[in-house]
């Protein structure tokens, strides 16, 4: 036997030599970045390795480089309205602008065309005379001014001139997203530093120096992203027909990015990608995108990026039920008016499954545009180009390498917290964050049992938990809130079909909502906790994305069992609540990540000794000792067996 | 910052409890081990954060429970299978996380890291054989397994510390007498120094000064005491209040405070300033003793002295209170129990702290005119359904935000504990962490 040799290969490819330096900065970047925001680094690396310290790590799949990790946002479609043309000129070059400085901290800068400006921080863009342009979004005097949020964890974006003479206003504002700053350590310290309380942004030469060590990064785009861009825009201002965009690449390559920029220019000023983790959305945008997503999440009331339905796959990861993942695709897209170009944020899951997934994805969901953003397996470009054959093919050369500073786990623990803060505010269009932590958030009340329940069922995606610890599973953690057609609440809890089409679905109603849903199926914990139990073939059938739809997610904050109440936490408004009352809903969870922002909130809120004296579920302080200087006591032996 | 770790065990008794079912240290209920080993596979995993010991020994238990169950149709493929696949599981996740926390470029073998961290060799060997070459005999595997299983012992459970366990036993702690009693001699000699002192008109002498001084010390003493826990200051409190140090004997209704807040204010604020948790426990013994009285008597001189001492105590805290955020949701939840328990003192209270906040009367202000509302009228007649609709639609609904306090405000009172409603939104915001019921 020889260990060494067979332990390599049991684990991964050997490292080429020649491609060493790309992994390296890649996964260096991840490991440094491993630990989360508030732990402190351990500097030794010889302490590291200790049976009892490794003993209490979960052993969840972060620790090797899985492909199954999905992205924060399966799929997002997105319709965007018919677009202005426009013309997206040359990469811009050089110069830094003339900047005039206001008297209430706003910027006046005189851009030469191609010439550049980059702030950091959180601010409002106005163009006063001639044409500029950030993320894709082309400006002009009449544009409304537009909200850019430009935390240094993501490349910053540039605003251009795009004519000689052009003259925008950079303008400080009254901040709506850094109350969450308080509630997080993820949010702290990414918008600027502190020293000119005038302004809510600075210009990034400033930042570079700083000692909180950002690697403040250019959103740039190059010539050749440029060139696809402006030949897809060309494509749908020209064609009268049917336009569906999928950007396929792997995890990081850009996607998301290219999407962005590829909705701001197609709609005139514009930005998107929405709402939580394990979500699909179909999100009418119009207005562009200036910034991270966790900034413009997308909710059935905001007038710019309207959530039209939402589907939920209750877990990061389509692994466990790729062909409900594209079913929920699948039915999301014929919500989308045709009339609008659709482009869809697909996950960066590139090759064995994932790749079957995205070849079906692109047949199921008609796409006529297909951008490949390398570096790609060719056996999958070919595939794609097979299964695909009306569709067009754009390719990008491979982007720079970015290290991020969040973990992918900590980007989503990111856009969940933003998800739940978030309010649209009734006189503005202006997203707003809620300042107040989740924990002192009014919950609502939801009966799931007797003659009023209105949660018809507990349902799991994946796994089931055994029915005598499902309340212990469902407490504190996150869930989806899915309403059932009513009409068809029989046919929702049986085996789905996972068709693509209605066809056979509006005839033939003659059972009725009359009787209770498939109450032979329903079974109560001893709590009363209504539950499917999985069938003996494995997994409980997902509902079907035809008579469903996913409502929002909400934090199960506790549960009274002596009241049979759920206390739920959701980003809904009481008007969007209120007509939910009278309709069934069915709670799923599935491998949602566990909100440990949530459970640390008010913690950060109030400072570093409040709150641990009282019972507080789920946390521990650690003490500052760190493992290494405990005492340990062995108590008794060991009597396995 | 602290640090602080989420875990899937709500407390930490219920993973010694855990530990203590697994290796059958407790009563040898039969049961038990299936019970932890579930509970581990089949809920704290769900939840996240699970540490690879813990599943690690749920893992090779539950192999052992599935070898010694009396399955007959339980194949010898399926019993080494069981074996091997907790076990691989259990070597190859420490040796990932092992490799991964290393952050090398050119990650060790999982030998290498079985070397480093103690794991014994043959664990890495009999994994590699299993996964790469024959299914290893059951005996091997039993013995393995066995021999994995109290390594899991040595490294991880042997060492969680049980003084948490002892925090939570000490919570009944005996005998707090000797306590009391200190604290009522000091706050009495306090008293006494203080009238002294006013009587011979030398209340602003630097002596005086530091005697006391010396008291607010004596009683930051017994504050801090041995432990960290906040009952002495519970129980401090409960002297100070429930024993009516605060109130003079001889005042009659209407009278003034002014004397009692010129006599207590230079020991409440030193205490305020220096003792994080008194602000709240003080108000909170003040709410107690304006609730407790299920009467509210508006002739009852103690309650009124009650109500006052609670307004000075807000103010107090407000102005002397160096933690951040204590001092508005002091007065949050005062306005709280104001609109919960509506009285005459309580109507008194409410109504000023309203007035001298905008930002309160707000939030509060329609929920505290519906109580007192309903404390003056207690005849009339609710629809205890309103905003339910569970027949008819929404058909009331989007209520203003008063007219939903209001009716919420009503079912509450209606339906105190019974959930007969399908939606409802809880009446406050709750001050309890997440994960209990407010």
């Amino acid at each position: 036997m020889a260990p060494k040799r067979n332990a390599q290969e049991a684990f991964g490819k050997p490292v080429d030599q020649t491609q060493l330096s790309a992994f390296a900065a890649a996964r260096l970047a991840k490991h440094s970045n491993h630990v989360p925001a508030y732990e402190v680094p351990l500097e030794d690396r010889e302490l590291l390795l200790d049976a009892t310290l490794l003993a209490r790590v979960p052993y969840d799949g972060s620790h090797e480089g899985t492909t199954s990790d999905v992205e924060s946002e399966p799929v997002d479609a997105v319709a965007v309205p018919k677009p202005k043309p426009i013309t997206i000129a040359r990469l811009p070059t050089s110069g830094k602008g003339v900047v005039k400085e206001g008297p209430d901290g706003r910027l006046t800068v005189t851009l030469r065309n191609n010439e550049t400006a980059t702030y950091v921080g959180e601010y409002d863009l106005r163009v006063l005379d001639g044409i500029a342009s950030i993320y894709g979004a082309v400006l002009v005097p009449t544009s409304s001014p537009r909200r850019v949020y430009a935390p240094s964890t993501h490349a910053l974006p540039v605003i251009i001139g795009r004519r000689d003479g052009t003259v925008v206003e950079v303008l400080h504002v009254e901040s709506t997203i850094r109350v969450l700053d308080k509630l997080s350590p993820l949010f702290r310290n990414i918008w600027r530093r502190e020293d000119d309380p005038k302004r809510t942004f600075q210009t990034s030469e400033h930042t570079a120096d700083d000692e909180s060590q950002h690697s403040l990064l250019s959103l740039e785009v190059d010539q050749r992203t440029e060139t696809v861009l402006s030949r897809l825009a060309m494509e749908v201002e020209s064609t009268a027909r049917l336009t569906r965009i999928l950007a396929v690449g792997a995890k990081s390559s850009g996607k998301s990015t290219f999407n962005r920029i590829l909705c701001n220019a197609l709609i005139n000023p514009g930005q998107p990608e929405f709402g939580p983790a394990g979500q699909l959305s179909l999100v009418e945008v119009t207005a562009p995108m200036l910034g991270p997503p966790f900034t413009h999440p997308a909710s059935a009331r905001s007038p710019e990026y309207r959530l039209l339905r939402a589907h939920t796959i209750a877990a990061t990861s389509f692994k466990d039920d790729p062909k409900h993942y594209v079913a929920c695709a699948t039915e999301l897209v014929q919500h989308a008016d045709r009339q609008y170009p659709l482009v869809v944020n697909s996950c960066g899951w590139v090759n064995g499954l994932g790749a079957s997934v995205l070849q079906d994805l692109t047949q199921a969901l008609n796409i006529t545009q297909v951008v490949l953003l390398e570096p790609l397996d060719a056996a999958l470009t070919a595939t794609l180009q097979t299964a695909c054959s009306d569709a067009t093919f754009h390719r990008l050369p491979r982007q720079p390498v970015r290290p991020t500073a969040r973990t992918p786990a900590e980007s989503r623990s990111m856009q969940t917290m933003a998800y739940f803060h978030h309010r649209v505010a009734k006189a503005t269009s202006e997203p707003r964050w809620s300042s107040k932590a989740i924990s002192s958030r009014r919950p609502w009340l939801v009966s799931y049992d007797g003659p009023h329940a209105v949660i018809q069922a507990v349902m799991s995606y994946g796994t089931s938990p055994h029915p005598d610890f499902l309340a212990e599973t469902l407490d504190g953690s996150l869930v989806a809130l899915v309403r059932l057609d009513t009409e068809y609440q029989r046919e929702v809890f049986s085996p789905s079909h996972h068709t693509a089409t209605l066809d056979s679905s509006t005839d033939g109603n003659s059972e009725s909502a009359s009787a209770t849903p498939s109450s032979s199926l329903i079974k109560r914990t001893k709590d009363g906790l209504p539950y499917i139990p999985p069938p003996p073939s494995g997994a409980t059938a997902p509902l079907d994305p035809r008579f469903s739809d996913c409502v929002s997610l909400a934090l199960v904050r506790a549960i009274d069992t002596q009241n049979k109440l759920l206390h739920l936490v959701t980003p809904l408004s009481e008007s969007q609540v209120a007509a939910l009352m009278d309709q069934p809903l069915v709670i799923v969870r599935g491998s949602f990540d566990t909100p440990e922002w949530a459970y640390l909130e008010d913690l950060h809120l109030n400072g570093r000794e409040a709150g641990m004296e009282a019972e507080r579920p789920w946390v521990s302080r650690t003490e500052a000792v760190g493992i290494e200087g405990a005492v340990w006591r062995l108590r008794h032996p060991p009597l396995a067996g | 910052m602290p640090r602080y770790t989420i875990h899937p065990w709500r407390t930490h008794t219920d993973l010694l409890t855990v530990r203590d079912q697994l290796y059958h240290l407790d009563t040898p209920a039969p049961d038990a081990r299936r019970y932890a080993v579930d509970r581990i596979l089949s809920c704290w995993k769900f939840r996240g954060n699970l540490p690879h010991a813990v599943e690690s020994t749920a893992l090779l238990i539950d192999a052992q429970l599935h070898h010694q169950s009396q399955n007959s149709e339980r194949s010898d493929f399926a019993l080494r299978a069981v074996y091997t696949a907790a076990f691989t599981r259990f070597v190859t996740g420490f040796c990932d996380i092992g490799r991964s926390r290393e952050g090398l470029l050119q990650p060790s073998s999982m030998l290498d890291v079985a070397k480093r961290i103690g794991m014994p060799v043959h664990f890495v060997g009999l994994r590699h054989e299993a996964v790469h070459e024959e299914l290893p005999s059951l005996g091997r595997l039993v013995g393995a397994v066995d021999e994995g299983l109290r390594w899991l012992w040595e490294v991880y459970w042997s060492r969680l510390e049980v003084s948490a366990l002892n925090d939570v036993e000490s919570n009944g702690r005996v005998d707090d007498g000797e306590l009391k009693d200190e604290v009522r001699r000091v706050l009495k000699a306090f008293r006494s120094s203080r009238r002294d002192a006013f009587r011979t008109n030398r209340q602003r002498e630097a002596e005086h000064q530091s005697e006391v001084e010396a008291f607010a010390q004596a009683c930051g003493r017994i504050l801090d005491g041995d432990s960290r826990d906040r009952q002495d200051v519970e129980m401090f409190a409960t002297v100070l209040v429930d024993e009516r140090f605060l109130v003079p004997s001889s005042r009659s209704l209407g009278d003034s405070m002014d004397g009692a807040f010129t006599l207590w204010d230079p020991l409440l604020s030193r205490l305020i300033q220096s003792q994080r948790r008194f602000p709240a426990t003080l108000v909170e013994r003040l709410h107690t003793q304006l609730t407790e009285s299920t009467v509210q008597s508006s002739k009852d001189v103690a309650s009124e002295a009650f109500a006052l001492w609670l307004l000075h105590a807000l103010e107090l805290a407000n102005t002397y209170a160096t933690h951040g955020s204590t001092d508005a949701s002091l007065q949050a939840a005062t306005l709280r129990v104001c609109c919960l328990y509506p009285g005459s003192w309580t109507k008194m209270v409410g109504q000023r702290l309203l007035e001298g906040d905008a930002e309160l009367m707000a939030d509060y202000q329609a929920l505290f005119e519906a109580s007192v509302l309903v404390a003056n009228s207690e005849t009339m007649e609710v629809d205890t359904e309103v905003g339910t609709a569970h027949d008819g639609g929404p058909s009331e609904l989007p209520f203003s935000t008063r007219d939903e306090l209001v009716a919420v405000r009503y079912s509450a009172l209606h339906d105190h504990s019974t959930a007969a409603v399908g939606w409802r939104r809880a009446l406050f915001a709750p001050s309890v962490p997440i994960g209990i019921v407010a």
